[in-house]
């Protein structure tokens, strides 16, 4: 699964602890998630969408 | 939009943080072990020995982490694990030295029994701690603690197993049960830590 988190964290100006202490999760999850390494839960991903104020499908969209 | 804040992330000098956390427990674990053999040599104590190379080779294993790790704030949930760990683990450790000291002053098998099975109740606290943790942190982190600790549950028990049909196939080892007994906790241990390493690499990529 491809995602923008790290453009839209970078708009913000938030490092990745930021995002992560805004998330609740750890930087080493944040860090997962925007190099792909990690695809995060439902839960979370809505998280996320909603701290950007972005649709989740404008976040997330499925890899090849 | 909330603006951004980047104060809170920021480690100051009071923040507790995971390399400070791991320096500190590491130094206080490695000054406990030295003195453990220090007093071993003076009394002659065997088991003040043994209980000084465990407590000062855990000790070195996290000062080398602690120099390792990121100076990262310490979140709330492994802030409240270690506030439940380490009294513990404390219990834990003057349960092991009482153990050490007066079983063989102790006469009576029960006495002896009792003794022998009293460390188990500091640790009901200690698995309460892991259990706690392990629900309460993020998923990511949950996904590489379960890893590990599955990883180190079948090395550690088909190591064993292993090792015993080397025992029993007439190699010509002689090792005392209770040594082999013993040694289980903490091959589980280190055998944790080195996997914990390993999955945690799967989800890192250059920062």
């Amino acid at each position: 699964m491809n995602n923008h988190v790290r453009e839209l964290r970078g708009a913000q100006g938030w490092s990745q602890a930021d995002l992560a202490e805004r998330l609740d999760v750890s930087r080493q999850t944040v860090n997962a998630i925007e190099t792909g390494k990690y695809d995060p839960s439902l839960p979370l991903a809505f998280k996320i969408a909603r701290l950007f104020g972005q649709p989740i499908e404008s976040i997330f969209e499925p890899g090849e | 939009m909330p603006e951004p804040s980047k104060s809170s992330t920021v480690a100051t000098p009071t923040t507790l943080t995971t390399k400070r956390a791991l320096a500190r427990a590491g130094s206080v674990a490695l000054l406990a072990g030295v003195t453990c053999l220090l007093a071993g040599v003076l009394t002659d104590y065997r088991w003040l020995l043994d209980a000084g190379w465990v407590a000062a080779g855990t000790g070195a294993v996290w000062m080398l982490c602690a120099r390792f790790s990121r100076s990262e704030r310490m979140r709330a949930v492994h802030k409240r694990y270690l506030r439940e760990f380490f009294p513990a683990m404390l219990g834990y450790v003057v349960l092991i030295l009482a153990y050490g000291a007066l079983v063989p002053r102790t006469e009576s098998v029960a006495g002896r029994a009792v003794l022998a099975i009293l460390p188990l109740l500091p640790i009901v606290l200690l698995i309460r701690a892991m259990v706690r943790a392990i629900r309460d942190q993020d998923e990511l982190e949950r996904r590489i603690d379960l890893e590990a600790i599955a990883i180190a549950a079948m090395s550690t028990a088909f190591g064993f197993f292993s090792f015993g049909l080397l025992l029993s196939a007439g190699i010509g080892w002689k090792v005392a049960p209770d040594a082999v007994a013993i040694w289980v906790l903490p091959c589980l241990f280190g055998t944790f830590g080195v996997a914990k390493l390993l999955v945690s690499r799967r989800y890192r990529n250059h920062e």
